[in-house]
């Protein structure tokens, strides 16, 4: 069965502890919560955007998330939920935050816009060791964005539990990384008719290569373009 | 002055200071106050999960004690030391406090986190090397 790998088009988090603060151009995904006593030292949402719009005229029959966790705060083994973010197109990755999902526009909701219902929010336990770990069920969210998202899966991850009162969170490498960047994976059939057609004849680009070696961190002061355009692996 | 674990006797201090009870209670979170009590300075650092490093979550001192400030420090990155890593980080969201921190120290921070009107970077992250950090940090409170 032919499958396709999407990176996001676009990721970030949003910070609730820096509510105007924007990670668009780092290269980690967080959703955690750390404590300091009373205070939240950190507590974070992820939010990313998936193209799999080429898959338009076919049959999904699975989607998974992939990440690479590379960290648990508090060990890990606790609950995380998926939603659908409800303004994919709208949030912009070198402005969204916790308050904004672009400079001079509020989310409806602090935290980030979403819907737990169409489809529906998907909750999973994080892993207890870092390395690939990955979330099934996500074929609906794949089939709501054909038919009715212009083929965006828009996604808000964040914890089950906000005020867990133990430090709870796991963290994942987001396309501005370059390596082991959390992708959707989707199995999919094309209807008997389609002739020739061939996903490899899409506009979608393939993911680039990775280099052995490249800088884990931006260097200091710098904010690391970020590509707009998702990137493909074509179908094996 | 000098920087101590607190005992039983400085929990409700500990508390006080720190706002409540969840970094006192969780095992993951290592408290270290003034010889005097958390009245005069708490710090806290908390030990990672897998994957993760040691991180200084917060530091508690009367700002015109700077001794005492880069005392707690220290008593953190020789704990986290102690406890076998060797690396850690914090973050700072204060430009003015990150220039104090470059003035004393060889720091490379990392910018994690801009504004989003401007572009510019208002979130540093810096990851020392732990037996780096004691040494300039020895050096700075012995000046």
């Amino acid at each position: 069965m032919p499958e396709l790998t999407v990176q996001p088009a676009k990721d970030s988090y949003l910070s609730a502890v820096a509510k105007d603060t924007n990670y668009g151009a780092g290269q980690f995904a967080l959703v955690r919560v750390v404590y300091a006593g009373d205070l939240k030292l950190a507590w974070e949402r992820a939010i990313g955007n998936f193209d799999v719009s080429v898959l338009a005229g076919a049959t999904i029959e699975s989607a998974k998330l992939v990440r690479h966790v590379w960290s648990l705060p508090g060990g890990g083994g606790h609950d995380a939920i998926i939603s659908r973010c409800t303004r994919p197109a709208d949030w912009v990755e070198n402005q969204v935050t916790w308050n904004k999902y672009r400079t001079g526009a509020n989310w409806t909701a602090a935290g980030g816009d979403f819907d737990d219902a169409v489809p529906g929010a998907i909750t999973y336990s994080e892993p207890t060791s870092t390395g690939d770990h990955e979330v099934p069920g996500l074929k609906p969210h794949v089939e709501d964005a054909l038919a009715n998202r212009s083929g965006i899966v828009s996604l808000l991850i964040r914890l089950a539990d906000e005020d867990p009162d133990v430090d709870q969170g796991a963290g994942w490498r987001t396309k501005e990384y370059g390596a082991d960047v959390w992708r959707l994976t989707i199995d999919y059939t094309l209807p008997p008719d389609a002739g020739r057609r061939s996903l490899s004849g899409s506009r979608h680009h393939r993911a680039p290569a990775v280099r052995p070696g490249s800088p884990v961190r931006p260097a200091a002061g710098t904010r690391p373009a970020t590509a707009q355009r998702p990137s493909v692996r074509r179908p094996r | 002055m000098s920087v101590r674990r607190p005992t039983a006797a400085d929990r409700s201090a500990l508390i006080e200071r720190l706002g409540g009870a969840r970094a006192v209670d969780q095992a993951s979170h290592r408290a270290h106050v003034s010889e005097e009590g958390a009245e005069q300075g708490v710090a806290l650092w908390i030990e990672p999960g897998p994957g993760g490093e040691p991180y200084l979550g917060t530091v508690k001192a009367a700002p015109e004690n700077r001794k005492l400030f880069y005392q707690l420090i220290e008593a953190c990155a020789r704990d986290a030391f102690e406890r076998g890593y060797a690396r850690a980080s914090f973050t700072v969201r204060d430009h003015r406090l990150l220039s104090r921190i470059q003035r004393d120290f060889q720091v490379e921070p990392q910018a994690i986190g801009w504004d989003a009107g401007s572009g510019e970077p208002v979130e540093w992250d810096v990851l020392v090397d732990l037996e780096d950090a004691l040494g300039q940090l020895r050096r700075v409170i012995d000046a």
